[in-house]
Order: C-alpha cells, then sequence, then structure tokens
C-alpha cells in the first residue's frame, strides 16, 4: 500500500519507530513519516511480505511488525540488530570513532571483538573498514557497534575487513534484498560469474567485494552499481559476458 | 562545514593496484575518458555537458556595452563560474576553505583556455568602434562533480559558444538597429578554434605508480597528487599547459602527455561541433564548420 507523510495507516503501535517510518500517538493513532510503501516485516523479522491493499487489515495482530520502505532510500538510520561495514575515522584509548553513514558517528568499543582483552586488543588503522553489528541505537544516544555475538562471544563474520572493494552509496533496500533468504539479487549474480567472489553486506548501503584478482573484483563491483542504477533485470547475459571481458 | 572524509585504506590500496594493472573502477583503461553527452536547453547557448556522473551546465547571453578605452575595437567577454554545495556537499559558496582555492583554480583554467587564448574573435564583436560592442558572458553551472570538472566546464564552455548566437545589428548613419529574431537570423560568434581540454592524475611516489591517469574520478582525483592539464586544439595548437601538485614530472611524461592530447584533439572537437550541428539542423539553424 502506498502511503504519503502524514497519512493514517492501520498498524498497531509496536511496529511505531523512526527506523520504520511509523509515529504513533494516543490522539491521532498510527501516522506514516514517509512516502513510500508499507511492508509487513512479519512478527519475527522473517521474509519481507507485501501488503498490498487493505484486505484483511482487520485481522493483523499486535505483534506484527510494519515499515515504510521509500523505493530510493540512500540515507541509513541506525537499527539494533543491522550488520554494516564501517570506516574507521579516529582510534582512542578506549575504542574507536566510526563512519557508518549516519547523521552522526557510532563508537565501537576496543572490548567488543572476539578473544579481546584489555592487554590484547585490536590494532586497528584510520580508515580500515569493519564489519560490525549495531548493538545499541537510540535517538539520544551515541550508536555502538561490536564486532562479536555477545551470546556466544564469537566473531560470526564480523572484524576487519581486509582488501577487497567497497561499493558505497547503494540502495539500502537493494542491501536488504541481498541478505534475504532467496535472494533473486544474489542469486542472479552467482549464476552470472564463472568465479568465486565474498560479498559482506552492510544495511547501511555499503557492500564490500573480493575476489582473487582486481579484474574480477571489478567485474562484480560494476555489476552491483548497474543493479543499483538501472534494476537487478538490466543485469542480462550481455552485460555478463561484457563486464567480465 | 561537511568534511570529505578520506578514501579507506581498502579503496586506495584496491585503486592502486588495479590501476598498475591497467584498470579502473568503471572499466576504464588509464587513457579513457568517460564519453561526452551533451544536451541542448531551449535557448540558444544553452548547453548541459555530462562526463559520466559530472554534469556542467553553461549558458551564453550577450549585452551591447561601451568598449574599454584601451582596447576601441574588441568586444568583451566574461567567464562566471561558481562552486557551491549543489555540486558535492563539501564545497561551500562563498570563497571559503578549500573551495576557493579550487575555485579559482578552475576559474583561472577556463579564463586561459577560453577567453585568453582567442577562441572568439573579439574584434568580430565591435559594432562602433569605441562606442558600442557586444558583451559576451558565459555562465557555468557545476551541478553534480565526479572528478574532472576542468575538463567537463571547458568542454560546456566551447559547446555553447559554438552553439550560441548573438542578434543582427545593422548600422546606418551611426544609428544602429538591433534585429529581433523574426527580422534576420541571429548570427553566429566568429570562432578562431576550439579548445579541447585533457587532465590527467599523477599518483604519489610512495603509491610506486608512475602513470598519467586522464579524465579522473572524484576518489582518483583525492587520492591522487598531481594533476596536469593540457589544453589544445584540433589543429595541435597547444593553447594551455598547467601542472599542480608535488609530484615532479619528468620531460618525456610532459611530451607524452602532450602528444595524447594532440591526437585525441581532433576525436574530442569533431563530437562536439558534430552534436552542436546536428541540435542547430533541427531547429532550422545553419551550423558552423
Amino acid at each position: 500500500m502506498q502511503v504519503f507523510p502524514g497519512d493514517s495507516i492501520n498498524v498497531a503501535s509496536t511496529s511505531a519507530s523512526a527506523v520504520n517510518g511509523i509515529h504513533y500517538s494516543p490522539q491521532t493513532g498510527s501516522i506514516s513519516t514517509r512516502a513510500g510503501v508499507l511492508h509487513s516485516v512479519g512478527s519475527r523479522g522473517a521474509e519481507a511480505m507485501d501488503v498490498d491493499g487493505a484486505s484483511g487489515s482487520g485481522s493483523r495482530s499486535d505483534k506484527e511488525k510494519f515499515t515504510v520502505a521509500v523505493p530510493e532510500q540512500r540515507r541509513y538510520l541506525a537499527s539494533s540488530g543491522d550488520s554494516v561495514i564501517g570506516q574507521i575515522i579516529f582510534r582512542g584509548a578506549e575504542g574507536y570513532r566510526v563512519d557508518i553513514g549516519t547523521a552522526s558517528t557510532a563508537n565501537l568499543d576496543a572490548l567488543a571483538f572476539e578473544g579481546a582483552t584489555k592487554r590484547n586488543k585490536p590494532n586497528l588503522k584510520v580508515g580500515s573498514l569493519i564489519y560490525a553489528r549495531v548493538s545499541l541505537a537510540h535517538k539520544d544516544m551515541e550508536t555502538e557497534l561490536e564486532c562479536l555475538n555477545p551470546a556466544t562471544g564469537k566473531a560470526e563474520g564480523y572484524g576487519e575487513l581486509k582488501g577487497g572493494l567497497l561499493a558505497d552509496n547503494i540502495n539500502i533496500n537493494h542491501c536488504k534484498s541481498l541478505l534475504e533468504k532467496k535472494s533473486s539479487f544474489m542469486n542472479t549474480l552467482m549464476q552470472g560469474f564463472s568465479f568465486p567472489f565474498e560479498l559482506a553486506t552492510g544495511l547501511n548501503g555499503k557492500i564490500w567485494i573480493s575476489a582473487s584478482s582486481p579484474a574480477q573484483t571489478i567485474a562484480v563491483y560494476r555489476t552491483i552499481l548497474r543493479a543499483d542504477k538501472e534494476g537487478v533485470d538490466a543485469l542480462t547475459d550481455d552485460w555478463f559476458a561484457e563486464v567480465q571481458d | 562545514m561537511v568534511r570529505k572524509l578520506d578514501v579507506n585504506l581498502n579503496n586506495k590500496e584496491f585503486i592502486i593496484n588495479a590501476l598498475k594493472e591497467n584498470k579502473r573502477l568503471d572499466g576504464r583503461s588509464l587513457l579513457e575518458a568517460r564519453p561526452i553527452e551533451i544536451e541542448f536547453g531551449a535557448p540558444l547557448g544553452c548547453v548541459t555537458i555530462k562526463l559520466g556522473e559530472c554534469k556542467v551546465m553553461s549558458s551564453v547571453s550577450c549585452t551591447v556595452t561601451a568598449p574599454s578605452p584601451e582596447r576601441p575595437y574588441e568586444g568583451q567577454m566574461s567567464i562566471s563560474s561558481e562552486l557551491s554545495a549543489m555540486t558535492t556537499p563539501f564545497y561551500e559558496s562563498g570563497m571559503k576553505g578549500n573551495t576557493a582555492d579550487e575555485e579559482s583554480m578552475l576559474n583561472r583554467q577556463l579564463d586561459k583556455a577560453i577567453r585568453r587564448s582567442g577562441m572568439v574573435d573579439r574584434e568580430a564583436l565591435c559594432i562602433i568602434g569605441g562606442e558600442k560592442v557586444w558583451s559576451i558572458s558565459i555562465t557555468l553551472h557545476y551541478i553534480s562533480d565526479d572528478g574532472n570538472l576542468v575538463d567537463a566546464g571547458v568542454t560546456a564552455c566551447v559547446a555553447a559558444l559554438l552553439h550560441f548566437r548573438k542578434p543582427e545589428a545593422t548600422v546606418v548613419g551611426g544609428e544602429v538597429t538591433y534585429h529581433t529574431q523574426d527580422e534576420r537570423t541571429p548570427v553566429p560568434l566568429a570562432i578562431n578554434h576550439t579548445p579541447v581540454s585533457f587532465s590527467y592524475a599523477f599518483f604519489d611516489d610512495d603509491a610506486h605508480f608512475d602513470e598519467a591517469v586522464l579524465d579522473p574520478t572524484a576518489t582518483e582525483a583525492q587520492l591522487s597528487c598531481a594533476s596536469f592539464v593540457v589544453t589544445t586544439t584540433p589543429q595541435k595548437e597547444l593553447l594551455t599547459l598547467s601542472k599542480n601538485g608535488g609530484k615532479v614530472l619528468s620531460v618525456q611524461r610532459v611530451m607524452d602527455c602532450v602528444q595524447h592530447a594532440t591526437e585525441r584533439a581532433q576525436v574530442v572537437s569533431k563530437h562536439i561541433h558534430d552534436a552542436v550541428n546536428a541540435d542547430l539542423e533541427k531547429r532550422k539553424i545553419g551550423g558552423v564548420v
């Protein structure tokens, strides 16, 4: 369902947040704060499901979460649990300040890495890239990042990204679609290239690419930028032949 | 003020390593320029140039003024361009900080390449010697910046001046009549030559990479330590040479760049002329050769 800022929408107040683009007050009920498409994101962040039309609007349960997705969203709003790619812009005694594309910088504690202790801390240079999880996102507090799963203490893929190439300022919806379980975008990429490559997708519109040679990395980079600009449909066989030439 | 983030270390290393293999992020080779797209606005002399993601709009207008006492038979010409936050958020308007340096460098380069190179025959702009001359002003708007604003700016100026037509003026016994477009076909400016500009970027010695990179993107320009701009004409006349930044360039390197620029100039100039003539043809106005 398409909505405009100020439109009343029939969703429970549990979905209301700046990240979802939904504002709630008892007087007005739930109101959209964006121009976009109202999506259900399921009750436990399951696969995104379109709820086009008003059908079944009466039976929406309070547990079902909604979000207003903006088709061309490139500006990232931090939300806890998101995997993001950041660039270290300052290193202090306690930790790092990281640019993740939000209006203000995020904080990464020096101890928020796998196996890090007071004596054995990671040594990241200013300008290096990290893959991290947003552990705290609150409008009145500095965003916090971590490079480990706090439950297990393991890195689980987070940490410094070494080598490779970063594609920046990608449509956030494209990044989300790459992370879906049965992503058609990801499938197209995997079928299009005859060589192995590695991607780290940040929900802040940044994608890190690594392959064994610069030519291969550039091919993947250009393909992602093309999909971002022209849509996934533009990734034809001809394109893959041209880009791998 | 918005500060531009440094290029991250991964991309810096990658881009320089790829350049060593003659590869660039947009699929070009080192001495390959981005294709120039030319669009024309509704009035004559209004042109938009696109160089990849780089976009510059240029418009030409004319007025009648009194000539300067030192040069009573020459018309006047001025180029105004300003970098603002519209180009990228990192620019500030009003000549502050780094923007001032970049802006004055750009303006000087345009002035040298277009105005002082004598692209337009200034004496042909004279209406009555010592009394009335045409004053041509070019206004440039940088709409978006993806590196190499110099080449884009020069191309935009050239295309706009070729496209522009001024009203015809007739003098009968000291009395000047300016004819509207309906009365008489507006006349083109007297063009002496077509300047074409080529920017080459050079990288730091620490990078162990010594080759010239033509038409750098914003990221490449951010990583480079020196730039070398050659303005030339299809007739292989050198108009300007300008080098900025600290790197020492060998004589051979300079000669190679000039050689490359003079060879490419014919192709680029023909592209600009063809685009302008095709548009004038559409408007049923004869083009210039």
